[in-house]
């Protein structure tokens, strides 16, 4: 998410050079849930030991620790708040007319707000891989993978078009509902289906993945990822009429690709976390 | 056929597909047909390998039809040839396998990729001998190919789609893609640059590949037999077949083409 709209209200107070919108770079809160629930359910005993493990050192006097996923899928979103220079961490703005990833264009690394999130997947992988880290600087490296494997998956996420920030500069009505088509693709979209994130999850575990062959869907790299999602930002989520009055069509067209992303972030989140994890001692 | 590999070996001399143990370069070749009559020269020692493989991808077909799904056989040029790139290539299979089954619906039609990673033989396999694997999986035992109920051969409006292309200097984007590309894939240097953008501008599709091309024989040879197996409802019986998305006219499911890859090994 970007919170333009607060921003704005503060323009007045602050010197105009000091002065960028902060953006929303986030699944809402549903989102992220969905898909760590969704990955949580395809893990194997043996991994979820390890996250038990890992997550235990953040409550050392629970005596056995149960995990979710969920709890923590939105964490990244409370430490950007008191570390700006992770805040581009949480998506890549490649441009709308470019469907190809330029990491020294598109992941350049800002001072103040960070690179870019294909460069921060890498890095939290590296970082939970690695035994010799402290267990915080692995438990955070954990969390920041949940997040960040959800964001990429937001379409909005991977694609900007006339510098509007993700999507975030675009004022769209959604069934009635004045919202930034930012915020309608991170959770308005989700909201309009159900009202919980569980609900949504058991819609897609008795909808979207029965019979569905996912061979070669659960597999690929961020910049892989970062693409696919690009391609649905150009094909559909920047596909508004004129008047930005979105509704039935809108939604028709978009609900599938938006439940494709959320079921496939966890598909894809539950192998990276597999292929991960090492056994630490 | 058209299995990644098979395309590469078969057009490029070049295998990409690798899992196992490389093959001897110095084995020694055969002829080996198919229930159809289609033959390709084979290393001898890569026949079990085929036949392992042959064997699984059935079970993987037979796992798939359990579930009362319609089987598709997915025929899309794959070798890195004349401009064309295997990585850009197998993408484009894997998306148009998932936009067919999600037009029929996921829980009733399932599409076999012979792009996908997991179908691979042994590093420094030939395009022949990939052939043979694929023609034997397409075919049956019977020659009448029981597995499968249709065909679906790639064309150019396939990879317009996964290009973005809208018609408004096509070919400059596709030069912007390259460009583009090269920033995070090496391997497409070695491609060159215009025939890159000239393939795929001009030249994507089945009706440029070698493995296609013996695809389109074997699917008529199929539908042959189909038709000559039941006099009264054979007709009825053919597999389907379409051509990036839609279906063939019916008097081309009678017209031969050049072969590919078939046939050029002297059978004793």
């Amino acid at each position: 998410m970007r919170t333009v709209g607060l921003a704005l209200l503060l323009v007045p107070l602050v010197p105009l050079g000091a002065w960028t919108p902060e953006r929303a770079h986030a699944w809402g809160q549903e989102g992220h849930s969905i898909v760590a629930e969704i990955a949580q359910r395809r893990l194997d005993t043996g991994t979820l030991e390890k996250i038990k493990a890992l997550l235990k050192s953040e409550a050392p006097d629970v005596e056995a620790p149960q995990v979710a996923l969920a709890s923590i899928a939105s964490w990244a979103d409370d430490y950007r708040s008191k570390h700006p220079e992770s805040s581009n961490w949480h998506f890549v703005d490649i441009p709308y007319e470019r469907n190809t990833y330029d990491p020294a264009v598109d992941c350049k690394r800002d001072t103040r707000s960070g690179d870019c999130i294909i460069n921060a997947i890498e890095r939290a992988k590296v970082a939970l891989a690695d035994c010799s880290k402290p267990a915080k600087e692995r438990a955070e490296a954990l969390k920041f993978l949940v997040h960040f494997v959800g964001d990429i998956h937001q379409p909005l996420h991977n694609a900007e078009r006339n510098n509007d920030h993700g999507g975030n500069d675009v004022q769209v009505t959604f069934f009635g509902t004045p919202m930034k088509l930012h915020a309608l693709w991170d959770s308005g979209i989700i909201t309009h289906t159900v009202f919980s994130w569980g609900t949504y999850v058991e819609r897609l575990e008795t909808t979207w993945f029965p019979g569905r062959d996912l061979s070669g869907l659960d597999g690929g790299t961020p910049v892989d990822w970062a693409l696919e999602s690009h391609q649905f930002a150009r094909e559909l989520a920047y596909n508004i009429p004129d008047g930005s009055v979105l509704a039935d069509n809108y939604y028709r067209d978009s609900l599938p690709v938006v439940d494709r992303q959320l079921a496939l972030g966890g598909v894809r989140l539950a192998r990276l976390l597999k292929d991960t994890l090492p056994a630490c001692q | 056929m058209t299995s990644t590999a098979a395309r590469i070996a078969t057009a490029a001399g070049v295998v990409c597909l690798a899992l196992a143990a490389p093959v001897d370069a110095r084995a020694d070749s055969a002829a080996e047909c198919t229930a159809g009559n289609f033959c390709y020269c084979v290393d001898t020692a890569l026949k079990a390998a085929i036949d392992q493989q042959v064997a699984a991808i059935r079970s993987v077909i037979a796992k798939q039809r359990s579930q009362g799904k319609a089987i598709g056989y997915l025929s899309v040029p794959l070798s890195t040839i004349e401009g064309s790139y295997l990585p850009v290539n197998a993408k484009v299979a894997a998306q148009v396998k998932e936009q067919i089954e999600d037009r029929f619906g996921v829980r009733a039609a399932w599409v076999l990729n012979p792009g996908a990673a997991s179908f691979s033989l042994p590093q420094g396999t030939s395009g022949a001998a990939y052939m043979l694997m694929w023609t034997r999986v397409l075919e049956g035992d019977d020659g009448l190919a029981p597995d499968f109920d249709f065909v679906y051969f790639v064309g150019p409006a396939d990879f317009t789609k996964f290009f973005g292309l809208d018609g408004r200097a096509d070919m400059e984007k596709l030069d912007a893609y390259y460009d583009g590309l090269a920033k995070t894939d090496t391997g497409v240097s070695s491609i060159n640059k215009v025939k890159f953008r000239n393939y795929y501008a001009l030249r994507a599709s089945v009706a440029f590949s070698l493995g296609s091309h013996d695809e389109w024989n074997i699917v008529r040879s199929i539908n042959t037999k189909r038709r000559d197996a039941d006099k009264q409802a054979g007709i009825v019986k053919q597999l389907a077949v379409f051509f990036e998305g839609r279906a063939v006219p019916p008097g081309m499911y009678e017209a031969p083409i050049q072969p590919g890859t078939a046939g050029a090994c002297a059978v004793n």
